[in-house]
């Protein structure tokens, strides 16, 4: 941009700083629609109502928990990007969780944690493919192949269980995957980091992403492009899916069993975390960091709650409320 | 007498378009009277007008000696103004009493439905018109095209309209039905209507109508008596004088490989026996009149509709039913502009370089992973070459106007280097300047060697910018020209069905 003709220097560079900083603004606020200053509201309520909000060691607590969520929600942005969304994360967490568990149950030894690391990414991307493979190659509503595939999913983890957790995983397996760290960091936060590399990288650096982004845009012009409709449909959710495995089995190290109820509410709050952090659900648009920073707001949410006392019932009022505004201001942000 | 309708010095512009200049229409009761111009002439902005669904920008209606200024459908509906669309407004799953009444449901006092009274008052109304072959109770979905038209037609007569708007009535009917509909229509002339007959078949204008208005240009032209006017005078007077080409194609070059070579296509949808063949550096265009199946080569040719029969050659490959494919032919050097740039060819929400690098990101990748710089250098590259104006290559290009939204498409075809170009209606909602841009794109692709075939209904367009026409009438290649040696009238004859023996394809 050329500045204006004519004006003093002491006069032009203050209010274009100011243009400046509310342009970058406007542009986030495009980007991630009401997500910032819902932030900001937060952690100024939070740390006006809390005394612990604002330590280091709920920062630590923070971030464990953030870190099985953000890479859920990096998995439903990815769907959603491609114009769909996926109802069943939360019962692919659940399956996921209950035969890494069986698994590490019955082989000992680092060969049996990494047979049931490798068995629990697979069902987590099998769950994911058969969503997939379902819609690309009929074409149906991902509503409905996703709520269909949640009740596939929980009922066979149900079924497998007998309903109840499974216990006495090995220590070792815990070790590994929850409190082992690796060059002082936790192993969670490091899986949690490599797995935001390497998606940042697909989704900008290679043509999946472009593809992916193009079929969400209009997968009719994508498909006239040239582009690999079908293909790249059948791929965003079977890597989700494996994602979310990838997250289950962390999850499952986590708690220290196998739980067939772990799910729980996932599908909905990482819809929710993805919608506040700008990722359309009409396809097509939002961006990564979008994504991760709804996830880390919906966590830190939570976890402001749960220190003022609110109860973990009022909080699926107010996520869902969220969603709500988020759903709108989506709206309201692409309507032209 | 006053005249039913009289319509004088309606305007309407678009954004970049002159829809309408000076639309002029004056019906009596008891008339029929013909609509014809070419597409585009301005004959749907003027209906459309007069059935209240576009506001004009100047201009005035008397409907029934009344100045008459409609805010909506409904409000000329009401008057008594009733269009009969080529493209039809029924709901599949309703059956045709409900679809008859849809929105003005006969009820009683608490809003029940009064189901008796409007189911006969409907079967009267069908055996009144005729239509014995259709019940009342039949759901559209089980009824023919031309079916699913006579009870559009139904729909509009069921309370005598004043004016009744008509257009392509007998596009979809057979001979049978076609004179079943003129019958209806003498009778409601003869009770007192005013018919407009718009038609792209100028033999029926001497079968049933009583005046001719001809337009061209979103202009009026002039009205004349049917007894008093043969075809070419209509014809003439609907293409006006030729305009000189201000932009040639390059000269062509002797022994140049034949890029794309079709022979006996056909499609499941009317088009038959199709034979094109286009050579390096030539640029070869298809016209005809809007539903005589031209709409449909280009997706048939990229392989988005099935090819029913035929086989399809394009730069040394053969391909036959089901080999066809749009990733197959995009990464083969074929390059498709689709004729709805918004449904299928942009991505409204995504960024112009996005959109210009989606077809060559094959080209840009090592093991699919993005040169993003040299991306991003070509695609300024090609803003700069065609003169796309845009903020910046980041820009969404739902910002852009369509001729520069049509420009990004032309440089995402450039960009996969593509051999062969199938354009439909390149410069289809595209504004003036932008329009010749376009041409002198056309024609420098097809200077470096590239075939180029262009689909379009604008007769015009196609005279200036191609080497070699094909005319299309009712689905068949019925005709060929070299476009130096044609003039507009001849073309146009030629997509009504008219040709000499000389001229045959």
């Amino acid at each position: 941009m050329k500045s204006t003709v004519g004006t003093s220097a002491a006069g032009s560079s203050e209010p274009r700083t100011i243009q400046g900083v509310t342009k970058a603004g406007i542009l986030v606020f495009r980007k991630t629609g009401a997500l910032l200053p819902l932030f900001l509201i937060m952690l100024l309520y939070f740390s006006f109502a809390t005394e612990f909000f604002f330590t280091e060691r709920n920062f630590g607590t923070v971030t464990t928990q953030a870190v099985y969520f953000t890479i859920i929600v990096i998995a439903q942005a990815i769907v959603m990007i491609s114009g769909g969304f996926d109802l069943s994360v939360g019962s692919n967490v659940s399956l996921t969780s209950i035969i890494t568990a069986m698994v590490v149950v019955t082989f000992s030894g680092p060969g049996g944690i990494l047979l049931a690391v490798a068995l629990g990414l697979l069902t987590g991307a099998l769950v994911g493919a058969a969503n997939g493979l379902i819609i690309a190659i009929f074409r149906v509503s991902p509503l409905i192949v996703t709520l269909a595939m949640a009740s596939v999913v929980s009922g066979i983890a149900l079924i497998i269980t007998g309903g109840g957790p499974i216990f006495n995983l090995p220590l070792e397996f815990r070790q590994a995957l929850y409190t082992g760290s690796v060059l002082g960091m936790p192993s969670p936060w490091l899986v949690a980091l490599i797995i935001i590399a390497v998606a940042y990288v697909v989704l900008y650096w290679h043509r999946f992403g472009r593809n992916l982004y193009a079929v969400g845009g209009n997968p009719q012009s994508a498909h006239i492009a040239g582009v690999p409709v079908r293909w790249t449909l059948f791929l965003a959710y079977t890597v989700a899916g494996l994602l979310v495995g990838l997250a289950a089995v962390l999850l499952t190290a986590r708690v220290g069993s196998g739980e067939p109820n772990l799910g729980g509410q996932l599908a909905l709050q990482s819809i929710a975390a993805a919608v506040l952090g700008g990722i359309s659900l009409r396809g097509g648009q939002g961006v990564l960091w979008g994504a991760i920073l709804g996830a880390i707001f919906l966590i830190m949410l939570r976890n402001g709650l749960d220190l003022s006392g609110v109860s973990s019932y009022m909080q699926m009022v107010i996520t869902g409320m969220l969603l709500v505004l988020a759903v709108v201001v989506d709206r309201y942000m692409n309507r032209n | 007498m006053t005249p039913i309708l009289k319509a004088s010095g309606i305007q309407k512009s678009f954004p970049g378009v002159v829809a309408l200049a000076n639309g002029e229409l004056s019906v009596n009761p008891g008339e029929v009277h013909g609509l014809v111009g070419e597409n585009g002439a301005g004959k749907s902005t003027l209906v459309s007008v007069i059935c209240g669904a576009t506001p004009p920008d100047a201009g005035s209606i008397e409907y029934l000696g009344e100045p008459f200024a409609p805010r909506s459908p409904r409000e000329a509906y009401n008057a008594g103004i009733r269009v009969v669309f080529q493209h039809l407004s029924l709901i599949p799953f309703l059956t045709v009493t409900e679809n008859l009444y849809v929105g003005r449901e006969l009820s009683g006092g608490l809003g029940f439905l009064n189901r008796g009274a409007m189911r006969k008052r409907v079967d009267a109304t069908l055996q009144e018109l005729g239509f014995a072959h259709i019940g009342g109770q039949d759901r559209i979905i089980h009824l023919s095209t031309s079916q699913r038209f006579l009870v559009e037609v139904a729909k509009a007569v069921l309370y005598a309209p004043k004016l009744l708007i008509m257009d392509e009535p007998t596009a979809a009917l057979n001979d049978a039905e076609t004179e079943l509909l003129f019958s209806i229509t003498r009778k409601l002339r003869d009770e007192g209507s005013g018919i407009v007959w718009i038609t792209h078949r100028l033999e029926e204008l001497a079968q049933i109508t009583d005046r001719i208005t001809v337009m061209r240009d979103g202009a009026w032209v002039e009205t004349v008596d049917s007894a008093d006017v043969t075809r070419d005078a209509i014809i003439s007077s609907m293409t006006g004088r030729k305009i000189t080409a201000e932009a040639l194609p390059p000269p062509l070059k002797a022994g140049a490989p034949v890029y794309l070579r079709t022979s006996g296509v056909s499609s499941d949808d009317g088009l038959h026996d199709l034979g094109i063949e286009v050579h390096s550096g030539e640029v070869v265009g298809i016209g005809g009149l809007a539903g005589s199946g031209i709409e449909e080569v280009g997706r048939l040719l990229f392989g988005v509709t099935p090819l029913r029969a035929g086989t399809v050659e394009i730069l040394g490959r053969t391909y036959r039913r089901g080999q066809l494919s749009p990733g197959k032919l995009s990464r083969s050097g074929v390059f498709y502009l689709p004729g709805d740039r918004m449904g299928e060819g942009i991505f409204d929400v995504r960024p112009v370089l996005e959109n210009t690098s989606v077809s060559a990101l094959p080209q840009l990748s090592n093991f699919g992973f993005l040169r993003r710089g040299e991306e991003r250098s070509s695609v300024r590259g090609f803003i700069e070459r065609l003169g796309i104006k845009t903020r910046s290559a980041g820009q969404v290009i739902d910002k852009l106007s369509g001729g520069n939204q049509q420009k990004v498409l032309f440089a995402r075809g450039m960009l996969t280097k593509a051999d062969v170009f199938i354009l439909e209606e390149p410069t289809q909602g595209v504004d003036v300047g932008a329009k010749a841009d376009i041409y002198k794109v056309i024609h420098e692709l097809a200077e470096n060697g590239a075939a180029v075939l262009v689909i379009s209904t604008d007769t015009r367009e196609l005279l200036t910018i191609c080497h070699r026409l094909l005319a299309v009438h009712d689905g068949r290649v019925i005709a060929s020209f070299n476009a130096d040696e044609v003039t507009e009238d001849r073309l146009v004859s030629a997509y009504f069905g008219q040709i000499d023996e000389r001229e045959t394809a």
